[in-house]
């Protein structure tokens, strides 16, 4: 995986995230995209397709919307994993 | 063994970030199949021995994670091997993703918005996972 190709998919995550969270302005938003935009282009066309396939991998509607729980606080005291149903 | 790398999202203030977790189960605990339901995490995760903290424990959303059992004496060499066939088993098995390579169990799962970038979201995990373990366990 190209440079390019590496933080193209890190800015896409950075974006979701940022929206999900509504911690994006719009300024900091479009300057996202359009750095996106450049990447995308640095990109080969395989590496394109690429993204392209593994985003559209998979049925949305099978995959859960609602977070896993939430985590949970764990010591060497305790014995516990560090998520629990919400 | 148990690894865990979840990526968490707090409200007040907005922020996410990823936390790994390393536990051992302690001398003793080899298996030749998949791990026994005696060292499933669920049933006992073991001894909390390392854990990476970029936000804060407690009651914040978990939006993917990557779960690892493993015998603790497992090496640094065989855990990567491992983690880097994780990414190309995913979509053969689909999402939540559950897998052995003997004697090693795979988990991975994440929300829908996470989707479109399933595959650097796994690789963020792997990443935390192998930094939690460092060099490894000193089980010897």
């Amino acid at each position: 995986m190209s440079d390019a190709a590496r933080k193209y998919e890190e800015n896409m995550a950075r974006l979701l995230i940022g929206r999900r969270l509504g911690t994006l302005s719009e300024e900091r938003e479009d300057s996202l995209l359009e750095g996106m935009d450049d990447l995308w282009w640095a990109m080969s066309p395989e590496e394109q397709q690429q993204f392209e396939e593994r985003a559209a991998r998979f049925d949305a509607g099978s995959i859960a919307e609602s977070p896993f729980g939430v985590d949970v606080e764990v010591s060497p005291q305790t014995s516990v994993m560090p998520r629990r149903a919400a | 063994m148990y690894i865990s790398a979840q990526r968490v999202a707090s409200s007040s203030p907005p922020m996410t970030g990823v936390n790994a977790f390393l536990f051992e189960h302690g001398s003793g605990t080899m298996w030749a199949g998949p791990p026994p339901g005696d060292f499933m995490p669920e049933n006992n995760p073991g001894r909390l021995v390392r854990e990476l903290i970029e936000i804060r424990p407690a009651g914040n959303e978990v939006h993917s994670y990557l779960d690892i059992v493993s015998p603790d004496a497992i090496s640094r060499d065989h855990l990567e091997y491992i983690l880097r066939t994780v990414p190309e088993q995913v979509p053969n098995i689909g999402l939540p993703m559950s897998f052995v390579t003997v004697p090693v169990l795979v988990r991975f799962n994440l929300v829908g918005y996470l989707l479109p970038v399933w595959y650097s979201e796994l690789n963020r995990l792997r990443d935390a996972a192998l930094a939690v373990f460092g060099p490894g366990l000193d089980v010897y």
